[in-house]
């Protein structure tokens, strides 16, 4: 699957791949339901590569995404990975009648015998004429002479032609990034279940979503901790994503898996804000349950005193910005600030940057953090 | 009086092969046609014939429909699974089971119905031979109908549902279903502590005499009223309130599970 897939990336043809996750190896485990297949399937490919991936969350959303699959392959020219699970494949799920698609087929850049004749037949297979990294192709019946093209597996230029040279790599390589850049344009929007006075998030894809709807109820009514949640739809991630992560200091990644693959994708594409990424994985063949989920979050969750002391995290950084500056005259900060801040996880250096403009301000409110038992 | 309406999940146990998919989809399709946000997930051993299969039912009036990590009301079809099957029922849950499984009952804090499955469907002539052992997996729909305030115009509505509309499939399953919830009218609302003469069948007569009076007291103090309204303010805004019928059969138990609907659907 991995050489096939990273042919189609390579050669830029439109593939839809729907994989049902499940726990294996072999007979019998494959019985129960995983998350597993996340951190495989987006790096799936020869070398550097980037995968745009559907992620359902209901039995409606896989009938949503099977013909938007399909559009959004032939729009970008590239493999669409659409993961589902067991608990949706298998399962009894109460839901809205599917809806058909209202709009025609999006087939994307497509010549046809006018618009080749109208380019005179100077046209290539990988030239990037609009700047979005997607080129344009001709699709069989097109009776133009100059509409057949080659698709290569092997290094090619920008009109087909076989080449190893490395500026040329580069250029294609280059313009294939950009294209993932372009994706982000058709990604679905994530999901997001707000509620008033929420002070973490959680982040979430697929099947998990009633159990997290169902554990955030029980963690405001009987914790008091109220949580809003975003059930991410797509790889790669859209700005919707980046501001639910902005937003706040404590996000709950929780995902049927051992390892945590969202929460190491997450990782990955915000390093800036890894400090705030909480990993609740588990797996056990079993679907999500509010319990887990409830009692995950809980293990990770860190109460948020607010106070009107200067801030332990943020001066830590700001100090030691100050220090070097002005040749170390600051005072150093205590043992047991120094300590919190440790525990609380480094901030990023965005945060820092905003945390340096902050305290010039007197007064303002800060944030000790503690683990909560 | 411990009621707990439109909460609550259901397993079954059975064999792999056995032809329970039928029955327990039925279960959840009438009572999602009551109106009740329903699912339901299958826990199976790969295509293997024969080993033991579970089917877990969540009901919850607020629409939390994710798996529950407990099982308030446990049928036991399968001899091999008996024993788990019994142990997972949460405390004060209700335990049913074919009566032709001869295994000890080991719990004092649940709710146990013997269902004499085999009988029922050996007297009905409707029933070819052949066709027993799948019929007889209706029997525990109407049991559980019965008890739980299942509606059986909704258990018939998703028996046509699933063949299609096919009269004679329908009426076989369908009088299997009746006979079963008829059976446990006449019996559980004669019977009264149905507890006590599960645990005299079932040789309990050897555990502790004064927890055994506790149980009894407890069981009296918490007679339960099964009946089927919605108390879910968006299915009575929407289909209109009703009260507990009148004839709504007696049971006992730690609590009773009812299932409530408005007539909707």
């Amino acid at each position: 699957m991995t050489e096939f897939a990273g042919l189609a990336y390579y050669t830029e043809v439109p593939v839809v791949i729907w994989d049902v996750q499940r726990i294996g190896p072999s007979t019998g485990l494959p019985t129960r339901t995983s998350q597993g297949d996340l951190t495989f399937t987006y790096f799936i490919g020869h070398g550097d590569s980037n995968s745009v991936i559907l992620l359902p969350g209901d039995v409606s959303e896989c009938f949503e995404f099977g013909w938007k699959s399909f559009d959004i392959a032939e729009r970008l020219q590239t493999p669409v990975f659409v993961l589902s699970d067991l608990d949706m494949g298998m399962n009894q799920w109460m839901s809205k009648p599917f809806q058909y698609p209202e709009s025609s087929m999006d087939r994307g850049k497509i010549l046809w015998e006018k618009d080749i004749e109208e380019i005179k037949g100077n046209w290539g297979r990988y030239l990037d004429k609009d700047g979005d990294g997607i080129p344009y192709r001709s699709l069989p019946g097109n009776k133009h002479p100059m509409s057949a093209y080659f698709t290569r597996g092997t290094g090619h230029d920008e009109y087909a032609r076989y080449t190893e040279d490395s500026e040329t790599y580069l250029r294609v390589m280059a313009r294939l990034k950009n294209k993932h850049e372009t994706a982000r344009k058709y990604m679905p929007k994530p999901v997001l279940h707000s509620m008033a006075g929420a002070t973490v998030g959680i982040l979430s894809f697929g099947s998990t979503e009633n159990a997290i709807l169902e554990a955030r109820h029980m963690l405001a009514a009987e914790h008091g901790i109220k949580a809003e949640f975003l059930r991410v739809r797509a790889l790669p991630f859209i700005d919707e994503v980046t501001d639910f992560i902005e937003k706040y200091e404590q996000i709950f990644v929780v995902e049927m898996n051992r390892d945590g693959q969202m929460n190491q994708v997450l990782l990955t594409e915000y390093p800036q804000f890894a400090a705030r990424f909480k990993s609740v994985a588990y797996q056990d063949g079993l679907p999500a349950s509010a319990k887990w989920v409830r009692e995950g979050i809980l293990a990770k969750y860190e109460t948020v005193v607010v106070s009107d002391q200067k801030s332990v995290i943020s001066d830590q950084k700001s100090v030691a910005g100050d220090r070097k500056a002005k040749g170390g005259a600051q005072k150093k900060p205590s043992a047991k600030k120094t300590a919190s801040a440790a525990k609380a996880g480094s901030p990023s250096k965005k945060d820092a940057a905003k945390s340096s403009t902050k305290t010039k301000k007197p007064g303002r409110k800060t944030a000790v953090k503690s683990k909560k038992k | 009086m411990n009621k707990i309406v439109n909460d609550f999940s259901i397993t079954v146990g059975t064999k792999n092969g056995s032809g329970s998919s039928t029955a327990n989809n039925t279960i959840l399709r009438s009572i999602f046609k009551m109106g009740i946000p329903v699912s339901g997930k299958n826990l199976f051993p790969s295509n293997i014939q024969g080993l033991p299969t579970w089917y877990t039912i969540r009901v919850n009036k607020d629409g939390f429909i994710a798996r529950q990590e407990k099982s308030d009301i446990v049928i036991a079809m399968n001899p091999d699974s008996f024993a788990r099957d019994l142990a997972s029922v949460s405390p004060g849950g209700a335990f049913f089971y074919a009566d032709d499984i001869k295994q000890p009952i080991t719990r004092v804090d649940v709710s146990i119905y013997p269902m004499p499955v085999k009988t029922i469907v050996r007297n009905d002539p409707n029933v070819p031979n052949d066709f027993r052992d799948l019929v007889g997996n209706m029997v525990y729909v109407g049991v559980l109908a019965q008890v739980i305030g299942i509606d059986l115009k909704k258990i018939e509505a998703a028996l046509s549902f699933h063949f299609k509309g096919k009269q004679k499939p329908v009426d076989m399953n369908y009088g299997a279903v009746k006979a079963g919830a008829e059976w446990a009218k006449a019996n559980l609302e004669k019977k009264g502590p149905l507890l006590s003469r599960s645990h005299e069948q079932n040789g309990r007569a050897d555990h502790d005499r004064r927890q055994h009076r506790r149980c009894h007291r407890l069981d009296f103090r918490r007679r339960a009223v099964c009946g089927m309204v919605s108390h879910h303010p968006g299915f009575l805004a929407r289909r209109g309130a009703q009260r507990l019928p009148a004839h709504a059969p007696q049971t006992r138990g730690r609590q009773a599970y009812l299932c409530r609907g408005a007539g909707g659907g």
